[in-house]
């Protein structure tokens, strides 16, 4: 079976929806410009891609014509690249990578453009239509579409504190300001034009303090400990990696940033979908056959601060692995960019810190977790 | 007719129209119907002015009998009714609470039924009428008295007329009309498309008691459709609702019965989703929440509903009369009406 690897990654710069500097860009340009910035950094000729497997959360109004096959047209790739939208809610972007990677495997193709766009500004989140099943309860409602009760549900089982959870989002945003400022972003973000000026740098970032993030009120819970400082903000955002065969590597004479080791998905209580992670993460490893101390970069969604630091603590990640450039708190989580972004930042990250193994996860909204393993190469 | 075509047939009329304002329109005008709390009268030209003459020309009983009457006459004795007052008040600020909160107070809830049976019915008659209606709005049309406009052919708005259905404040929703007749404003938006977004957009205004500050807002929030006119500061909302009256008579045939598209249980649930949300962060009461069960009822066609059901207005307003009665049996929304007639702010119970 070949072997997939993970040859480049771009993203937008993720500013907040309705307020930031991307909110008047339509889904399909902000992915047709990472898309294209992708293939022009990596050399890679658009009619030799097989397909774009895109993820998107709300496939709906402007996201909601098979957002991937549009953004592969909006991109200016021939006609002959086909184009899909997958959705595993705030993962289907580390899905795509893997339904990638899975068609790479089977020989179904050997270059892919594998990523996603989430444009909160324009479809919100839980789309304009919330319509569940009729025959659920209110508490299967709250379970599965609140997710900021499940952040309050962990924080309380698992005893994360406000002051714990306020500290690990300031961490974020700190490691996020750092890298902003060190120019650590630069290359992995591709500058969009909206037409009254160049956006170059994520939105979100805040240099705040854990004194005001203190003075904030809960946002979900009248008596709870989740703030909006300690919940990832919604953002717009597009973020894409190319999967490649090592036949297509050699061809055309790329430098792949890491092997695809491992996969998986795993289930969880949608009221506590927060812990996704934890036996997602654990399914990965063993697949791999290796344990949570062979990895030497980890890149874990940061939804909620309480449901990051409940999973960090229960797969004993040191928090100095985790996330070292800032997560989703501090960057912003367009549900359908965050996995390819995880897994890009993983890959770049493996070369920067020089290390072999690393993991890319996150917890999904109805009770999911999402994982996968890479080397570098 | 499109708005913009709308407005500058409105603009062109207010241009040409020199006559003078209501309280001079008025003078030597015939009364044809009357009792001292409204007025039906005859302005030339085959045009009648419906009047309310009270505090904040609320409606009560024997304003609903004025309205009667003028509606018996409608195509014999005018061929358009214009909604006005000289008040740059009050169009209307709806139901007269007084009467209201008596017949809750007394448990009438045979005649609290009554009451806002007939006001349905005169609103309902009112719209289909074969005579087109102009509803002239300066100040604030709430509640029953925005219901009221709601119902008119076209609106013709001051500029800093404010508009609203705050009935939630009071404890109880819109019943004469108003959240069917949002509801289908919602729905012709193509801005807010999809089975469940229109209920959505009206049940946000209704929930959290919005008022737009001016008329433009109000257009925003979906109270003024495209053929509704917004007189600007200077301009002259009667002679602007008179020219539009007279445009509207020509070929007037009214509109036919609409079909309304509600979602059932499962647009409730999305509805009640992010009110119960509220709730848990405590932004919403338990009062709050149970008035937006009501409100949901009604938009979504109720617990028996199906996914995706077209039915009548009769439908939705007889939910809206159900809804209304079970929220005054509450303490709550008692409560919450005794608080605001004694301080005149509302109580968050």
């Amino acid at each position: 079976m070949p072997e997939a690897y993970i040859v480049d990654y771009v993203r937008s710069p993720f500013t907040f929806a309705k307020k930031g500097a991307l909110a008047n860009v339509r889904p399909e340009a902000l992915g047709a410009h990472v898309v294209r910035a992708l293939l022009d950094k990596a050399g890679v000729p658009g009619e030799e891609i097989e397909d774009i497997v895109w993820a998107c959360a709300f496939q709906e109004g402007e996201q909601g014509l098979n957002l991937g096959r549009v953004t592969g047209l909006e991109a200016g790739l021939p006609v002959t690249t086909c184009g899909m939208t997958i959705n595993r809610w705030c993962g289907s972007a580390l899905q795509s990578v893997q339904a990638a990677a899975g068609m790479l495997k089977m020989g179904a193709g050997d270059a892919f453009v594998a990523g996603g766009t989430e444009c909160t500004s324009r479809v919100p989140m839980m789309g304009f239509n919330l319509l569940p099943p009729p025959g659920w309860t209110q508490a299967q409602v709250d379970g599965y579409v609140t997710v900021g009760l499940s952040a309050e549900i962990i924080a309380k089982e698992h005893s994360i504190s406000r002051e714990e959870q306020d500290l690990f989002a300031h961490n974020s945003h700190q490691k996020a300001l750092s890298a902003q400022r060190g120019g650590r972003f630069d290359a992995e973000i591709a500058p969009y034009d909206t037409g009254d000026g160049v956006v170059d740098k994520d939105g979100c970032i805040k240099d705040t303090s854990l004194k005001k993030m203190a003075m904030l009120k809960p946002a979900f819970l009248k008596d709870g400990t989740v703030t909006a400082a300690t919940a990832s903000p919604f953002t717009d955002g597009s973020a894409a990696v190319l999967v490649c065969g090592e036949a297509f590597i050699k061809r055309h004479d790329l430098k792949p940033l890491a092997r695809i080791v491992s996969f998986a998905v795993s289930g969880c209580e949608p009221g506590k979908m927060g812990l996704g992670p934890i036996e997602s993460s654990r399914k990965a490893l063993k697949r791999a056959g290796m344990s949570i101390a062979d990895m030497g970069v980890i890149e874990m969604n940061e939804a909620f601060s309480s449901q990051a630091e409940a999973s960090r603590r229960a797969l004993d990640i040191d928090p100095e692995l985790l996330n070292k450039d800032g997560g989703a708190i501090a960057l912003g989580h367009p549900l359908g960019a965050t996995g390819a972004r995880l897994v890009g930042k993983c890959a770049t990250l493996l070369h920067r810190e020089n290390k072999r193994y690393g993991l890319a996860t996150q917890c999904m909204g109805g009770g999911m977790g999402i994982a996968m393993v890479l080397e570098a190469a | 007719m499109g708005r913009a075509q709308t407005e500058q047939t409105a603009a062109d009329a207010t241009a040409h129209y020199d006559g003078p304002p209501l309280p001079a329109l008025l003078a030597g005008a015939n009364e044809i119907e009357g009792n001292g709390e409204a007025s039906l009268r005859d302005i030339g030209d085959g045009l009648a002015i419906f009047e309310i003459h009270r505090k904040m020309n609320s409606f009560d009983p024997a304003v609903q009998d004025v309205l009667e009457k003028t509606l018996a006459l409608a195509g014999r004795g005018y061929r358009a009714l214009i909604l006005a007052n000289g008040s740059d008040r009050a169009f209307s600020a709806g139901a007269d609470i007084n009467h209201f909160l008596g017949l809750v107070e007394r448990q009438d809830f045979g005649g609290l039924t009554r009451f806002i049976r007939r006001g349905q019915e005169l609103f309902q008659a009112m719209k289909y009428a074969p005579v087109p209606v102009v509803a002239a709005v300066r100040g604030v049309a709430l509640g029953g008295g925005c219901e009221f406009a709601l119902h008119a052919d076209a609106i013709v708005a001051d500029a800093d007329a404010r508009f609203g259905l705050p009935e939630a404040r009071l404890g109880v929703l819109p019943a004469w009309g108003g959240c069917t007749q949002m509801l289908l404003r919602a729905q012709a938006q193509p801005a807010v498309a999809g089975p469940l977004a229109p209920a959505n957009a009206v049940f946000d205004l209704v929930l959290h008691a919005w008022v737009p500050g001016s008329a433009r807002k109000a257009r925003e929030k979906g109270f003024l459709r495209d053929g509704d006119v917004i007189v600007e500061a200077g301009g002259d909302v009667f002679a602007t609702a008179r020219a539009r009256a007279m445009d509207l008579a020509q070929d007037y045939t009214p509109p036919e019965k609409p079909l309304i598209t509600v979602t059932g249980h499962s647009g409730w649930l999305g509805l009640m989703q992010s009110a119960y949300g509220m709730g848990y962060a405590g932004r919403l009461t338990a009062t709050d929440l149970r008035i937006g069960g009501a409100v949901a009822d009604v938009l979504t066609g109720g617990p028996t509903g199906e996914y995706l059901w077209r039915v009548g207005e009769d439908d939705l307003m007889r939910r809206e009369v159900d809804a209304l009665i079970e929220l005054c049996k509450t303490a709550e929304t008692r409560d919450r009406m005794a608080h605001f007639l004694k301080t005149g702010e509302p109580l968050r119970n």
